[in-house]
């Protein structure tokens, strides 16, 4: 395969392909399909991709026990990701004790577009550093340590200030709360919910308000933490 | 084994907008931003080669070099990343090695065409400043056990040790630390995005920073300029200098490096968008990544805020298994106009005395051409020390004919011991305070 039209579309070039079968993972391939097969009908590859999918959730990696069930549940759905997902985020050790993780990217991205009310599109991405299927290597994403930066912190503040009066007033008789409320927040830390009244308090009039509140709550850690 | 070039890099183009001339006016518009994206590779698991033999660096000494400048303590550094595997050969070509030609029909650069140094090796014909400046070689560096995958070589060499992905820092972090003071907590940048692994660090005394776009965001709004110091104060009162617990600590103490970071660059002095252009357009800086990235490395050396040490990585396309002589053509260009626009804003800074800038590359490529016009992962590589005095050819070219059993070449000069030749040999910080049992590299 190659990108000989020099944009993100995957073309395949036949004279490059390989035409001979090879061996991989015990059996003979030879087109892609027959890759993604060899990599499905291996047995540890259940197994394999339901302890990721519990640890990009949770938080944690499973306990064994867990992790057979799981795997079993996936077997039997013939590798279909659906139950295996709904089975994670409607277990108790989703539900009761979630470990905060640093936000990616892309998570912010999607909160803050719908608190902001500004559309996403593919320069949003490239200014927050991560464009969706176009990770920096084969490897995917890195940890999500990465996303705790400098660089990040810029971005996101860069990012809101220029887009913090696109949508309408809040409430006027509580501007906090109802900033809250469209973060998708329950609560913030006392912190937080301080730093906001203060805006309130220094801020001249209502529209001003509205966005500056909007643009803090933006770059908060509460949004950082997913 | 499927091959293709690397994605294209740039989705859109990163223009510098005067942001402290936008942020007078109605609204600062947020520039946009490139990805540090790294290009893609094929995990191709080579067996590792047996260790060759470490031979003491063979040095050309020519006595019409200028002297080599005494004291470390004011030295500054530039680490210069090229991603994706840069080939050795096809920018310090070996015009003299017969098999050179032989093994590479497509893609070796003619002789006639090469700026020669001597018998045996010059630069590639773009290469013109750096020629005419004079650039230590550095050659055959690489791992003494290869590994054909780009991330696990990155790793390594971000770590700057063979543990590579399990490393919890990079060298250019802990290389900081050792450096850090009170007065200049931070000393160390790398210029791009994210939390890049090489300046990871135990003590925090470097930073991941994006570059001028979104600075004066964060800090020195007018007074008059209500939201914006509005913003700025809530920022602020959201960071925290005492770092807390977990995730929501960690984020509030960087929010708090940041901050102190923005306002003691730019608290005295705001960027002016109006001189930045003028100084680009004077010495001569191309509109790519890394003229951006080496024009801000110059604005921060100049503000003399304390650091010493500035990671950039290039939007370029290293990784040739297709099309090499055509990504070669625009990389050298690249880095030729870059380095030397930026050699000439140090100039008239009065830096270019204390700055020394090294090339990392995380391998290398394959001797001989692959037969799609390209050449495929390798090993050992040359890189490129440049800055005052510099001259001079450092380490043992490898061998064209003696490769190793995958017939990829192989290394003479340890990767970590080029690394801590540079940081010991340039900021005098000995090797055994950034490495671990390695042997600094003669360099200087």
């Amino acid at each position: 395969m190659g990108n000989a039209d020099g944009r993100s579309n995957v073309v395949f070039e036949s004279e490059l392909a390989l035409q001979r079968p090879v061996r991989y993972l015990g059996r003979r391939v030879r087109t892609a399909a027959d890759v993604i097969d060899a990599i499905c009908d291996h047995p540890m590859c259940p197994r394999y991709i339901a302890a990721k999918v519990h640890g990009y959730f949770v938080g944690r990696p499973p306990s064994d026990r867990r992790l057979g069930a799981l795997t079993d549940l996936f077997r039997d759905a013939d590798l279909e990701l659906a139950p295996l997902v709904e089975a994670i985020v409607t277990h108790g050790s989703f539900l009761e004790t979630p470990t905060p993780r640093p936000a990616s990217p892309v998570e912010w991205l999607l909160t803050v577009s719908r608190l902001l009310e500004v559309p996403i599109d593919e320069s949003s991405f490239d200014e927050l550093g991560q464009i969706p299927f176009l990770p920096p290597n084969v490897a995917g994403w890195p940890d999500r340590s990465r996303w705790v930066s400098a660089a990040t912190a810029i971005s996101k503040a860069d990012f809101v200030f220029s887009r913090m009066w696109e949508a309408g007033p809040l409430s006027t008789t509580d501007p906090v709360a109802d900033v809250i409320a469209r973060a998708g927040l329950v609560a913030v830390s006392d912190s937080t919910r301080r730093v906001l009244e203060q805006v309130v308090d220094d801020s001249p009039d209502h529209e001003m308000t509205s966005a500056v509140l909007r643009a803090v709550i933006a770059t908060s850690p509460e949004l950082s933490i997913s | 084994m499927t091959r293709g070039a690397n994605m294209p890099r740039r989705l859109s183009r990163r223009q510098f907008i005067g942001t402290a001339a936008a942020a007078v006016g109605a609204g600062i518009v947020g520039a946009t931003q490139l990805t540090g994206g790294r290009p893609r590779g094929r995990p191709e698991g080579l067996e590792p080669a047996g260790p060759p033999v470490l031979t003491p660096p063979g040095t050309v000494v020519d006595s019409t070099l200028p002297p080599r400048p005494t004291g470390s303590d004011d030295h500054l550094l530039v680490v210069l990343e090229m991603p994706g595997g840069n080939d050795g050969p096809s920018m310090a070509v070996p015009y003299g090695v017969g098999a050179y030609y032989d093994m590479r029909p497509s893609t070796a650069v003619p002789a006639e065409q090469v700026l020669r140094i001597d018998d045996e090796i010059g630069l590639h014909p773009n290469l013109v400043n750096l020629h005419r400046r004079g650039v230590t070689l550095v050659e055959g560096v690489g791992s003494f056990e290869p590994d054909g995958s780009h991330f696990e070589m990155m790793s390594q060499w971000w770590a700057g040790n063979p543990s590579g992905l399990n490393s919890e820092t990079g060298w250019v972090g802990r290389l900081a630390d050792v450096l850090q003071t009170d007065s200049a907590p931070i000393q160390a940048l790398s210029v791009g995005f994210g939390n890049h692994p090489i300046v990871r660090s135990a003590k925090h005394a470097a930073l991941a920073f994006s570059g001028p776009d979104g600075l004066s965001i964060l800090t020195g709004a007018p007074d008059d300029y209500t939201e914006a110091v509005l913003f700025q104060n809530a920022l602020r009162s959201m960071s925290s200098r005492s770092g807390g617990s977990g995730v929501s600590g960690d984020i509030r103490s960087t929010l708090n490096a940041t901050l102190d970071f923005a306002d003691r660059l730019i608290g005295n002095r705001p960027l002016d968008g109006d001189e930045i252009l003028a100084r680009r357009d004077r010495f001569g800086y191309s509109d790519s990544y890394l003229a951006d990235s080496l024009w801000f490395a110059a604005e921060v050396l100049g503000r003399d805020i304390g650091i010493r040490v500035i990671h950039v990585t290039m939007d370029a396309t290293f990784d040739t298994h297709i099309e090499h002589n055509r990504w070669t053509l625009e990389s050298t260009t690249d880095i030729d106009t870059n380095v030397e626009a930026f050699r000439r804003d140090l100039e008239d800074r009065k830096l270019a005395e204390r700055t020394m800038v090294m090339t990392m590359s995380e391998f290398g490529r394959t001797p001989g051409d692959n037969g799609s016009g390209g050449l495929d992962h390798g090993t050992a590589s040359t890189l490129f020390v440049i800055g005052p005095g510099t001259g001079r050819r450092v380490g043992r070219m490898p061998s064209f004919t003696d490769l190793d059993e995958n017939g990829d070449f192989k290394a003479n000069v340890r990767f970590e011991s080029y690394l801590a030749g540079v940081t010991e040999g340039w900021l005098g910080v000995p090797a055994a305070e950034v490495f671990v049992d390695v042997e600094p590299l003669a360099i200087f």
